[in-house]
């Protein structure tokens, strides 16, 4: 789990946990924090309401959910490793998945 | 630079990842691999004479046990609504997916895309679903993520109705 903070530049205030399992790297707190991060690009600010998004690929080896909200008009960004759950439903959904093509394509044919 | 999120959506085996891995990395791949989640890769390209690096969401599938949810589109400028014209389900997921663009954010470009034009034989075109979208889609492309043909124009003709938008 990592965690980071912005400002109303949107650039990184404080930051903690295990940032380079979530696949971020060192983060530069004098650029907004979306220019570093592509998959941040469109998400912040946050405003109202949370957003959650789950099974974000961020690398070949790498599956994290994102969570962003906002708290007393600080924007909070916290990263989950979500790695194992997300490849044990890959595995499910590609034999779900395969056998419907394959049924699909059967009852065409018929 | 202008940068612009983007995204894939579609019915799940429409060729989504397919599309995207052939335009940044010039791959293919028979094999059918799903999606969980989102992936999300990232592209510069210059358009009207301006440079923007679209980035790409590549987003899970629709299929009977789930449907995109909407927090995958924050911060969307546009998308590319991808079917295959050879199973005529992609198109009634394609409609779902324009409603749902449209409910959760309003109007955004997009353009249509009819993958599998390697198979252009085994094509249904004449559904009234499809003909709708047609109307209502910025433009309508085919593309052959196999062939590599369609694909760049596909991401140009986005890139070019988001940089007019801008």
């Amino acid at each position: 789990m990592a965690y980071f903070c912005l400002n109303h530049d949107g650039c990184v205030d404080l930051c903690g946990g295990d940032l380079t399992q979530c696949g971020v790297g060192l983060l530069d707190n004098t650029k907004p924090v979306d220019e570093q991060l592509v998959w941040l690009t469109g998400l912040l600010p946050t405003e109202d309401k949370p957003v959650v998004i789950t099974n974000t690929q961020v690398s070949s080896s790498l599956y994290i959910d994102l969570h962003l909200f906002t708290d007393t008009d600080v924007q909070w960004v916290v990263l989950f490793d979500n790695t194992e759950a997300a490849v044990r439903l890959q595995i499910a959904q590609q034999e779900r998945l395969s056998n419907d093509i394959v049924a699909e394509r059967s009852s065409c044919s018929n | 630079m202008l940068q612009k999120k983007i995204c894939m959506l579609g019915s799940y085996a429409v060729g989504k990842t397919s599309l995207v891995r052939q335009y940044v990395d010039s791959i293919f791949s028979e094999n059918y691999t799903t999606t969980i989640g989102v992936k999300i890769d990232k592209k510069t390209l210059s358009v009207l004479d301006k440079d923007l690096s679209l980035v790409v969401w590549d987003v899970y599938g629709e299929d009977s046990h789930q449907s995109v949810v909407p927090a995958y589109l924050r911060g969307m400028s546009g998308y590319l609504l991808v079917v295959d014209p050879t199973r005529l389900s992609t198109f009634k997921s394609a409609v779902k997916l324009h409603t749902l663009v449209h409910e959760s954010m309003g109007a955004k470009p997009f353009i249509l895309v009819k993958n599998k034009s390697d198979l252009k034989e085994e094509w249904n075109t004449e559904d009234s679903d499809i003909k709708a979208l047609e109307a209502s889609a910025h433009a309508v492309m085919e593309t052959s993520a196999k062939m590599d043909t369609g694909v760049d124009a596909m991401f140009e003709s986005l890139a070019q109705a988001l940089i007019s938008e801008n």
